[in-house]
């Protein structure tokens, strides 16, 4: 049976109408080879259907793979990525040794010193 | 959704799908070989269209069911007589096949009408000199005729299915009627009504 097309297909015509008519008999009439090897891709079309079917239940699912995945890589990247350098900073600057009284004092001075100021601030 | 109803949505799944195919093979098969004129590649086109439709438009709505079943087939359809252009440019620019896709055949010039009267005719006679008109069509005017007329697709599913626009479809089934109401002598007849 034709599907029913109906409410858009354009009005028959005589043409139309006789054209389908022959045409559905002389189909009807298809050689029983034919038949065959039509049946024949219907099973196999819908064999398909059902591998397809069954393979999509059985699926593995990648998903969590792909999680624990990316998390083991994340892992490897953190722990063997090598120390970050600690940031740079003088260790000693000009006429350190000149200061002796401490770190932050002979900094301090040398500072001064440089910027001519003085450390009693009376200039 | 359980096994059971997976089982069963399948099993109804498949039913359709059968009834589907029952339906349209006989049809989609005698369009192919009209187009073709070759039984075994015809049923290979739509072996090979019913496992592309089943691998991507199974689960699809029954009312799509057909456009997309002919869009599988005119795909094929497309692609056979684009390979054998590409081969006939290379062997012989002349062959049969490289021009059975050229719109420039003038379908009406191509059908002679036989001096026998259509009305006179038996059935035998008739199916098998429609046979010959239809075969003798363009190839898109022969396919958008045998969608509207005798799948009875509407414009716009004719159009998807083809790959046109619907003013294409027009006047291709329009074209492809005159070509055959000239070849069947019925072109009084239809006047007349």
């Amino acid at each position: 049976m034709k599907p029913d097309h109906s409410a858009s297909r354009r009005p028959d015509d005589a043409l139309d109408s006789e054209v389908s008519e022959l045409l559905d008999k002389s189909t009807a009439n298809l050689p029983a080879s034919i038949t065959s090897r039509l049946q024949t891709a219907r099973s196999i079309s819908l064999d398909r259907l059902a591998n397809r079917a069954g393979g999509s239940a059985e699926r593995f699912d990648w998903r969590p793979a792909c999680a624990a995945l990316t998390l083991c890589l994340l892992a490897v990247i953190l722990l063997y990525v090598p120390d970050r350098q600690e940031p740079y900073y003088a260790e000693s600057w000009p006429g350190q040794d000149e200061y002796l009284l401490g770190d932050d004092l002979s900094l301090y001075l040398w500072l001064s010193e440089s910027q001519n100021l003085s450390i009693s601030g009376d200039q | 959704m359980s096994t059971a109803q997976t089982t069963a949505a399948h099993a109804s799944l498949r039913s359709e799908l059968d009834r589907f195919f029952r339906e349209i093979q006989p049809r989609a098969f005698r369009m192919l070989q009209f187009a073709l004129h070759d039984e075994q590649l015809a049923l290979d086109i739509m072996q090979d269209a019913m496992l592309a439709f089943v691998r991507r438009y199974a689960g699809r709505p029954e009312t799509e069911r057909a456009p997309l079943f002919y869009r599988m087939v005119q795909n094929r359809l497309r692609d056979h007589f684009r390979r054998q252009r590409v081969r006939g440019r290379w062997l012989n620019s002349f062959t049969e096949l490289a021009g059975r896709d050229n719109e420039a055949i003038h379908a009406l010039e191509a059908i002679t009408p036989e001096p026998q009267a259509w009305e006179q005719l038996d059935t035998q006679h008739k199916m098998e000199y429609l046979e010959r008109s239809i075969g003798r069509l363009g190839l898109r005017q022969q396919q958008t005729f045998l969608l509207r007329a005798w799948e009875g697709l509407s414009e716009a599913e004719t159009a998807a299915a083809m790959g046109i626009s619907k003013g294409s479809v027009k006047t291709h089934y329009a074209r492809a009627r005159a070509a055959l109401k000239a070849a069947l002598g019925m072109l009084e007849m239809a006047e007349v009504k």
